[in-house]
Parts: C-alpha cells; structure tokens; sequence
C-alpha cells in the first residue's frame, strides 16, 4: 500500500492547537480529564495530538534533523491508536472538519499517525527493535505471538468445532490471534471458549478456519506495516468470500475494527461482519438468547477503543450485558467515546509495556472508585491488559469479557 | 541557538527532570507559530522546559537571568496572538501540567489556581457546588488562569466585571519571588484583601508575562446561579439590534449579550452536524443576538428580567431564533445552553476554514457604523469578500458605562498555505489597525497584540517612555519574553 503523507498537508497545516483533542467532554463526563494515554505520561506537549501534527508538518515541509529520527519513532510508536483525538477534533474543532473530506471519504487522526509510521518504514527509520519480531511472527506462523499456526486451535481443547472451510455452516467465528494463542498468556482468558459455548447453546451452525486461520492485520496495519496488513487483508478476503457464510462473527475489537473499517481500503468483504456484542444483541431482539442463571455481579464496561471509537459499537455490549440476570452496570464516568484507552493496542504492549501497564492501571483505578466487583469489556487485548494491570496494581477487581458473563447465564443449572 | 547550549540543556534536565526539558529540533518546532502567523514569524525556541512547580520555575528564572536567555511563558499554549512565540528564541517554559486548584475558601468565596487549569477544568471542579467561577468565553481547553491574567470576556454576569483577581504569585526576573495582594503581608489573614498602597496585582496583568513569571493566583467566586435562560434573537438589519443590545445593558436585565453577524455564524454554527454554506446562507440571518438572563438569589427578580427582556425583543421587531440556532450548535438545546453558559467545547468555531485573522478593541457602541463600513472597506480593497470573509462581533463589556463594548473585526478565511493571502492579510491588517488608532472610534486594545501594540507605543508619548522604563527596572536584561508588548 502506498502512503501519500502529502495528502494530510491542508489538514496539518490548518492544525490551530485547539485542543479539544487532548481531553473528554467534560460537559458529557462531568469531570475535566485527559484522554490521551501517551500525552498524560509523557507531558511534553510532543506527545499530544497538535504536537505530532507539528511533527508531520515539520516532516512534510522538509524541517528535519538527524537527532530527530528517535523522537518521532518514540512519539507515533507510543500512540495506542485510540481514536480519543480524533473524536473531539472532529465533533468540536474547524480543522477536524476537513478530516471529513480526505480521500472522498473521510478520514481519522490515527489515519495520519499510522499513515507517519508506515512514512517512517519506508524511510528504513522503522520498525522499531520490539516490533521485529511480532512482523516476522506473522509472515512466518500467521499470528504475532511467535505461536506455531498447528496450535492455533488448541485453545478448543475436546470441543468438536467445524471447519467451515470444508463444511457448509452459516456464521464464521473468526478467533484472532489474541483469544486463539490466550491461554499460554500469564493471563489466560476464556473468550473463545465462552464465544464458543455461545454459539453452540444458540444453536447457531458455525466454524472457525481451524489452524488456517490468519492474523487479521490490525497489528501491522497499527505499525505502519501497510505491504503485511495488505497480503493479510488480501488472503482474508478472498477466504471469507469463498466459504459461502452468512456472517463473519469476531470476539475481538481488533479483528472487528480490521474488517469493518480497514479492510474495504483492500477489498470488499460479502459476508456480514459482526462483533459477538452485535450478534448477541440481535438474539436477544430476536428472543434466542435466553439468559436464565443469575450472574450476581456490579460491574464497570470498559469500551474498547477499536469497538466503540473505531466502529462507534456503544450500545450493544452494553444491552447484552444489562440483559444478564443479576448483573448491575455502572458506569465509568470516562466511557463510551470519552473512553480512557486500556493501552495495549497498536504494537504499544510489545513495545512500551511500561505505558501500556500505567494506562491500564489508571484505568483500573477508576473502576475502583465506583465500588463494583469487576471490569468487563469486550476486547481479548483490552481484557488481558486490563487484567495485567489489576495484578500490578494489587487490585481485587475480576476482569471478565462480556462473553464469559453471558457464556456462565446460560450454563446449564 | 545559544551558546553553550549543551551546558544549558544539560542544567535545565537537572533541574526540571530528563524527560521534562529538550533540545531537538522538532520539539522546538511544535512552539514555532499559532494563528498569528502572518504578523509574528514563526521561529524556534532554542529550548523546551516543563514545569511542575515555583521551585523549578526560580531556577530556570536564575539561569536564563545569568546567561541572558529569554523565557517565554506559556500557559496552555491555545494561543492565537502571537504572544508566547519566541521571537527572540529562548525557553519555552510549558507550565500546562501545573494545574492545581486548591485552598478554596467558601467563606471569602476565593480559590486559588495554577497556570495550567483551564476553563472547562474550573467550570466542572465547581459545577453543582453553590459557587462558580466567572465562566470566560473562550473555548474550555484555554488556560482560565492566562485568561483572567489577560482579562478576557465572560458568559456571566456582566456585573461581576473582567477582573477576577486578588492576588499573585510572581517569580521575577532575577528569581525573587513576591506576592501581590495581602498574600505578602507576614501575618496577613489570607491572600485575598488588598494591601496598603498601588495595587501590584494589575502591574502585571494585561501583559503577556513580560515582567515575570506569574505562578499562582487567588481568583473570586461568584453565587452559582439557579435559575438561566439562553436566547436567540434574529434581525434582518443591525439598527434594531444594536437599539435592543443597547436597551439591556442599561436596564441591566440579561447576564451577558453578544451580538454576531451572519458571516461568523456560518463558521461555527454547524461545526457539529456540518451543513453546507449553501444551506447556511439561506437558514442564517444577518444579524443575531446571543446571550442569557441568569439569577443567583431571587427566582422573582429573574422572571422580571424574563420578563423585560420579552418586552423589548417584541419591540424590537426580531424572529426567536432560540430553537433553531441551540440544535445547530450543539446538537441539542442542553448541548448549547452549556455551551453558551460554561466553557465552550466547540473550541475553535471560527476556525471552521482553519484559521482566523481578528482585531479585538474597546470602543464606544455609538460608533458601531464607522468600524463596520470602513472596515469592510480596507477588507474589500484587500481582496477580501465582505459577505464571505469579514466579520463583526460586538459584545457590551462591564463596567457597563453606556458606551464600553468588546469589538471584534475578523478575517475569518484564513489559509495558511496561500502566500499571496498572507501579503493581502498583512497590508489589511496595518491599514486596519491605522484606521482604528486615527479614527477615535476605540478606546484600546483588547489585548497586547504584538503588531498592533508597536503601532500603540508609538503614538503613545511619555507614557509609552514611563512603560518602557518600567519594563527596564523590572526585567534589565529583557529576558521576559522579548517583543512582546515592550519594544
């Protein structure tokens, strides 16, 4: 894929340092507060939204030093891709409107600091040392976690799942890298299984692509590795299209964003693509899903950013959840799109762990303030950092996916 | 860059932390310009510091003192005047993350505040607590500190003044540290009454850190109110309008009054749903006046002033835009009543091409005609569009004597990659600011503009000489962020 950083010129020039983008709706959250994970950690105004825009006009009018390389790898490889920026500038600020017309069709912040990353690979600046090896990971075994693609399905253990390359079935669970390879993490989440114990009490006639499944291409498109991300979303589309499938259903907020929003860049996906909060939300309309054991459990819902600020799902898992017997939903005041970032996404966790776990902690932390028992959310990444942060943190709060909530009400008594 | 720089650098990452201070070229860069580019060169500093607290500000202070190192202090860095670009290179000194509210006395309704707190930050630290602070007008993400500092306009009762500090902090340019106010008075019952003699604490506002550092201040609360009303009134003419404005602000019945012509509303009425101009053109009308009555006390008094200020819209012949305006702000009528009555998140309305180009001033509302037709004029024959480009914005200002009103003549289609508009903004600009400073139509500035300052000290006389003075007692060095509003 060819990066035109020219394309963004009008827009960072036009960037008046506003900044709208480096905080919430305070009117909406009832509370002043930054929304920028890398900002907030790092202070240098550098760092924020208008910072890297100076950065991108500095790069694009030829302003250049050679000791800068290291500050611009640092500034855009620390950016989470949250979207929180782009949200604001685009709701609240005249140069964000333009964002609205680049490319006919309109585009994001995070376009510009992915479409810099991807600058700066051509460039030969990048990628980063800890970014190596999760891109040969995936040229070699088709996942970043430097898993063999034969254990891509271990995680199903004795359960009999269809291949849906060579069986006809209706709804295809893409897994993901993150849920699929989870259970070696020290974390161990249960989301496929759950995803899988869903589908299965729905009744639902579904597959996976079993070991053949690939990496959707979030990551590497999140680095600035567009000729990965592009072979990934090539072979992925030409895949879902030949199955014969209805609807592609995904656990992931990652996988999700990929080919909903990304992928129609490469090519057009015909199967309906779902996150498994969407697809719960249409039983429950359509009165399939029957949730019958109490969970009793307060809890929080932690928006991921690829589901709710990428793709703009806020109501669904949030419907799902309220339909759980027994659970109560409280609100983080930082929620929907003035959501604080988990801090895992766009290689940032392989990278910058040490940002990643502070973003996660202060989230914790404010689950912790609204007195509830557990963090949900609907994301495997989001759940596993999340989850890293609690234990750092000495955190009693339970981290859950949405999906386990759901996969326990339906349990048989 | 400055000599020694390594030495410099080095000393100023010891003093404010590794990570808080730097010298690379692109750090530098995100300082170089704001809105005000065509009339104040973008330039570099030649270093960045962030600051957290007065310790570390004295001894940036001390060192850029001992080696003649100009400082530019910034706030919040939401700047469109050119006043923290540093002209001269030097340190930014980024004081963003100094942002503590803190020792609020409800009884002397005071608080006190750091650089780095914003209008949206106060307005939601006091929301629903039975004081408020005077809610400016400018968009939330401001520094309400540097705004108060500057003296700004407010969405509250005009009768609480522009005027919202009682004391200062100060680290001046040699590093001493004092305080304005009875905060420098040992034994003194609080940092809120004045002191005995000149008032230190207007020397240094109005002045965009020139004579020092400005670390902390005491600032006034007022009653929150409970009661509030947000209005919208349309004119096809400006004389109705401007009679009705008139009439409020002698009678004293609405909170605040801005009145705002059909070219500014174009630009930032539909920043949140994005009409088209087209739409626009046939929606908006020529003139609209915007404010609210708001009461903190008396649910009487404010019916009454209801009341009066529904009498004079029906004389005044205007349609009630209220509706329709409240929906294209902000999506909602809550959205816009929030927006119009606490800090604003449609930051950067008149932005809404990119930048913007404005001559703020006070001046006597009789006078209103002679600024708008002269400076359409100078705007047409600088091959700008009165209909599409030009603006004028007219706001009445306490202490209300009859006449004081906030003037705003603005350029509101800014490209910053045209070059050929930059020469034509240029030359508009100076036959602009000629025209208001020959014409008797102005009082002053509104704020110290650098072009349009240089302008004002040269026709200034021995007060402009007893300014500069001051500025050489106070700062001999001229470390103090130089070329900005002392020549």
């Amino acid at each position: 894929m060819e990066v035109k950083m020219d394309k963004w010129f009008d827009m960072v020039s036009n960037c008046c340092h506003c900044r709208p983008c480096a905080s919430g709706d305070w009117h909406a959250m009832g509370e002043w507060a930054e929304l920028c994970p890398k900002g907030l950690y790092f202070k240098m105004e550098s760092f924020y939204a208008p910072g890297a825009m100076e950065f991108v006009h500095a790069y694009l009018r030829g302003d250049i030093d050679p000791a800068d390389k290291d500050r611009y790898l640092e500034v855009f490889y620390t950016c989470t891709s949250c979207g929180a920026c782009t949200v604001q500038c685009e709701k609240y600020s005249g140069p964000g409107q333009k964002l609205k017309k680049v490319d006919g069709k309109g585009r994001h912040l995070y376009d510009i600091w992915e479409d810099m990353k991807a600058e700066m690979v051509r460039l030969g600046w990048a990628p980063i040392e800890e970014h190596k090896k999760l891109i040969q990971s995936i040229n070699e075994n088709d996942n970043p976690y430097a898993q063999s693609a034969a254990e891509r399905v271990k995680w199903c253990g004795k359960r009999k799942i269809k291949d849906a390359s060579k069986e006809n079935v209706d709804v295809l669970y893409f897994v993901g890298c993150t849920a699929s390879y989870g259970y070696r993490s020290r974390y161990p989440n249960e989301v496929a299984d759950a995803t899988a114990q869903i589908l299965d009490a729905l009744g639902v006639n579904w597959g996976t692509l079993g070991n053949d499944e690939m990496c959707c291409g979030s990551p590497s498109k999140r680095i600035g590795q567009y000729d990965q991300f592009e072979r990934l979303a090539k072979a992925n589309i030409e895949k879902f299209n030949s199955l014969g499938v209805k609807t592609i259903v995904t656990s992931c907020a990652g996988c999700y964003s990929a080919l909903k929003e990304l992928y129609p860049d490469v090519g057009e996906i015909k199967p309906k693509v779902m996150h498994i909060t969407e697809f719960l939300e249409r039983q429950l309309k359509k009165k399939a899903l029957k949730m019958d054991k109490e969970v009793k459990m307060k809890v929080t819902y932690h928006d991921p950013c690829h589901l709710g600020r990428h793709a703009h799902v806020y109501d669904a898992p949030r419907k799902v959840l309220e339909a759980i017997p027994g659970v109560e939903l409280v609100e983080f005041p930082q929620c929907r799109e003035n959501s604080w970032c988990c801090g895992a996404g766009a290689g940032v966790k392989a990278a910058y762990n040490d940002l990643a776990l502070w973003t996660s902690k202060r989230r914790i932390d404010q689950a912790e303030k609204l007195d509830v028992e557990a963090v949900t959310s609907a994301c495997p990444f989001c759940y596993r950092n999340l989850a890293e942060g609690a234990a750092d943190s000495g955190s009693k709060l339970k981290v859950f996916d949405i999906t386990e909530l759901v996969a326990k009400a339906i349990a048989k008594k | 860059m400055q000599p020694d720089s390594d030495h410099i650098i080095s000393i100023l990452k010891e003093v404010v932390g590794h990570g808080n201070a730097s010298a690379r070229n692109v750090d530098r860069a995100v300082y170089m310009k704001d809105q005000n580019w065509p009339f104040t060169a973008p330039q570099k500093p030649d270093y960045i510091v962030k600051v957290f607290n007065t310790a570390q500000i004295r001894s940036v202070i001390r060192l850029a003192y001992r080696h003649n190192i100009p400082v530019i202090p910034l706030a919040q860095g939401v700047n469109v005047r050119g006043l923290c670009i540093p002209t001269q290179g030097g340190i930014i000194m980024d004081m963003r993350h100094m942002n503590r509210i803190f020792n609020l006395n409800k009884e002397m309704m005071t608080v006190e505040i750091e650089p780095g707190v914003t209008g949206g930050e106060i307005a939601a630290y006091f929301a629903g607590s039975g004081l408020r602070p005077a809610h400016t007008s400018a968009p939330d993400t401001c520094s309400i500190f540097a705004n108060y500092l500057l003296r700004g306009l407010y969405h509250t009762q005009s009768s609480d003044g522009i005027d919202h500090i009682m004391s200062m902090e100060i680290v001046l340019p040699n590093g001493d540290i004092i305080q304005t106010g009875s905060a420098g008075v040992i034994g003194s019952a609080g940092p809120h009454g004045r002191s005995g003699g000149p008032d230190l604490t207007q020397l240094f506002m109005g002045v965009p850190g020139a004579f020092g550092v400005v670390t902390r201040m005491t600032v006034k609360l007022y009653p929150e109110f409970k009661w509030a009303k947000v209005f919208t009134y349309a004119y096809d003419e400006w004389e109705p309008a401007i009679e009705f404005m008139k009439d409020m602000e002698d009678k004293k019945y609405v909170a605040h009054v801005d009145l705002i012509d059909k070219v500014l509303l174009k630009t930032f009425m539909p920043i949140d749903i994005a009409l088209p101009e087209e739409t626009m053109d046939k929606l908006m009308p020529k003139i609209m006046l915007i404010g609210s009555v708001q009461d903190a006390f008396s649910e009487e008094r404010y019916n009454a002033n209801i009341k009066m200020l529904e009498g004079g819209f029906k004389k005044s012949g205007g349609k009630d835009f209220t509706t329709i305006v409240t929906q294209l702000m902000a999506g909602d009528p809550e959205g816009a009543r929030r927006e119009l009555l606490y800090g604003g998140r449609i930051t950067q309305g008149m932005c809404r091409y990119g930048y913007y180009h404005a001559l703020a001033f006070y001046g006597p509302l009789t006078k209103w005609k002679e600024i708008l037709s002269n400076t359409e004029r100078i705007a047409e024959e600088n091959g700008f569009d009165r209909e599409h480009d030009h603006s004028l914005l007219v706001i009445p200002t306490s202490p209300w004597t009859g006449q004081s009103c906030y003037y705003e003549v603005e350029i509101l289609t800014v490209d910053p990659t045209d070059d050929d508009q930059r020469v034509r903004l240029q030359k508009y600009a100076r036959e602009c600011i000629s025209w208001l400073l020959d014409s008797g139509v102005m009082y002053g500035w509104f704020r110290p503009y650098t072009d349009a300052m240089d302008a004002q000290l040269r026709r200034w006389g021995p007060t402009g000489e007893f300014m500069r003075n001051l500025k050489r007692m106070i700062d001999p060095k001229n470390i103090m962020n130089p070329g900005k509003f002392i020549f």
